[in-house]
């Protein structure tokens, strides 16, 4: 089997992610809070890498959660102010265009959203145009899933700290592609999920939030410490992480972190950059195909985005995973307003997302395939 | 052949409901050849495992790939009418 659906979920995982989850279900479970001063939880140690990897420095910030959709939703729910408008862009993911329509529909909020033309350019006048005295939030993604663009987050965090602008990232794909330098641009807060670059398994990821902000608490419950509290404790950062966490799932993306900062971010990153640039060359030759992805040498992330005429996307996986073993995704990547950017929605198109396990032979592979589908030699 | 099962499947799709339907047997050539009753026939015997589809313009797209016991209907038109009509072609065979 190829597989070529990173961007959604990395596979296969580091050699060892699996066994450091065993290994944390063997162990008599822990208590964070309670932690033996001589050795630190596993928790604590992802807990650290994850600031390290951000260049961060207070680890008590990294807040854990099931992924980049609980912590954006966390993060919006938590910095928006009623009556406020909030900019975002039509780069979009769902996990941040679907809290932002609930906080519409319950009234009191005003979203500005800015257009990106394809491949996905959020411009930086365009963005501050849509910056108004009430603006009182700004979310963006850092990394479009549908195209691989990067957005220039520096621009972006300069105007929003001009304005005194809390900004939230989404750097769901971005976090373990590119770097992201918290230390040069403290940011407001930044999502990130632990399945797709970060190479470790689903149901972790988290968010990091600014030093001097507080966030309204969106989800409550129990901590193991302080019950008699009638709140939540105030303290980092328990008070955002009522209930269970995913420790095994901790675990796992703590060792898969280990392998890439061992190889270092910008070794993937050329990595992927050649196998994109491999793809989109060869793409490019063939008849009725339309590549909407970001440039290869603009796409460390490994993202290409294309459709071919008179085969629609949906049919195009279809046929890759059942007659070829070949896995990519198609459709509208839960990021509508980006489709309709690239004039490919209602449809969507065919997605190919590589990681660092990919290899030439499989793009060649692939790029053979769709001569057969396409009868082309 | 025999419907055994359908399931809705979940695709990032809009507008459009998306059934799996489980056969009690593999989908052969001569059960693909019969479909054309059913709208334009495409197929595809030069794919590594032979794949089919049969549109219905407006109504439906039926997509297959030979040896598999499952295939996938795509309805624009969702109503009880063409299930039962697409469910009984099918088992016409």
């Amino acid at each position: 089997m190829i597989y070529f659906n990173n961007a959604a979920t990395s596979y296969p995982k580091p050699e060892g992610t699996a066994a450091a989850m065993g290994q944390c279900l063997a162990l008599p479970p822990s208590n964070l809070y309670r932690e033996d001063v001589t050795q630190k939880s596993v928790i604590t140690v992802c807990r650290e890498k994850i600031a390290g990897l951000f260049h961060f420095s207070d680890p008590s910030r990294v807040i854990f959660c099931s992924g980049s959709t609980e912590a954006l939703n966390m993060a919006i729910n938590g910095l928006v102010r009623p009556g406020s408008r909030v900019v975002t862009t039509t780069r979009e993911h769902n996990a941040v265009l679907r809290p932002l329509s609930y906080l519409c529909l319950a009234g009191g909020v005003h979203v500005d959203t800015v257009r990106c033309p394809p491949p996905g350019i959020l411009d930086g006048r365009r963005f501050e145009n849509a910056l108004t005295r009430e603006t009182g939030l700004a979310v963006v993604n850092h990394i479009s899933n549908v195209t691989g663009a990067e957005a220039d987050i520096g621009a972006i965090y300069s105007l929003c700290e001009a304005r005194g602008i809390p900004l939230i990232v989404d750097a769901s794909q971005s976090a373990g592609a590119i770097a992201v330098d918290f230390s040069s641009m403290p940011l407001a807060a930044l999502a990130f999920t632990g399945h797709k670059a970060l190479l470790g398994p689903k149901g972790v990821g988290g968010l990091i939030v600014g030093r001097e902000l507080d966030l309204r608490i969106w989800k409550s419950g129990g901590t193991g410490i302080r019950s008699d509290l009638e709140l939540m404790p105030d303290a980092w950062p328990i008070k955002y992480e009522a209930g269970t966490l995913n420790e095994p799932g901790i675990a796992g993306l703590a060792h898969s972190l280990d392998g890439i900062l061992a190889r270092g971010l910008s070794s993937i990153g050329k990595q992927k950059i050649d196998l994109t640039r491999h793809l989109v060359e060869e793409l490019e030759k063939f008849d009725g195909v339309t590549v909407y992805s970001e440039r290869p040498e603009r796409n460390s992330s490994g993202i290409v985005c294309f459709n071919i005429d008179h085969w629609p996307a949906a049919d195009i996986g279809y046929v890759l995973k059942d007659a070829f073993d070949i896995r990519v995704r198609t459709g509208l990547h839960c990021a509508p307003l980006m489709h309709r950017e690239l004039g490919t929605f209602p449809e969507g198109a065919i997605r190919v997302s590589f990681s660092a396990a990919n290899h030439h032979g499989e793009v060649e592979t692939f790029l053979q395939a769709l001569k057969t589908i396409t009868g082309q030699t | 052949m025999k419907v055994l099962e359908t399931r809705v499947v979940e695709e990032c799709l809009d507008g459009v409901v998306i059934r799996e339907v489980l056969f009690d047997g593999r989908i052969g050539a001569t059960f693909i050849k019969s479909l054309e009753k059913l709208g334009t026939l495409e197929y595809f015997p030069h794919f590594p495992k032979p794949f089919f589809r049969v549109r219905k313009s407006g109504k439906y797209i039926i997509k297959g790939v030979e040896g598999n016991e499952t295939c996938q209907i795509f309805y624009i038109d969702s109503s009880e009418e063409i299930q039962q009509l697409i469910y009984r072609t099918f088992q016409t065979v």
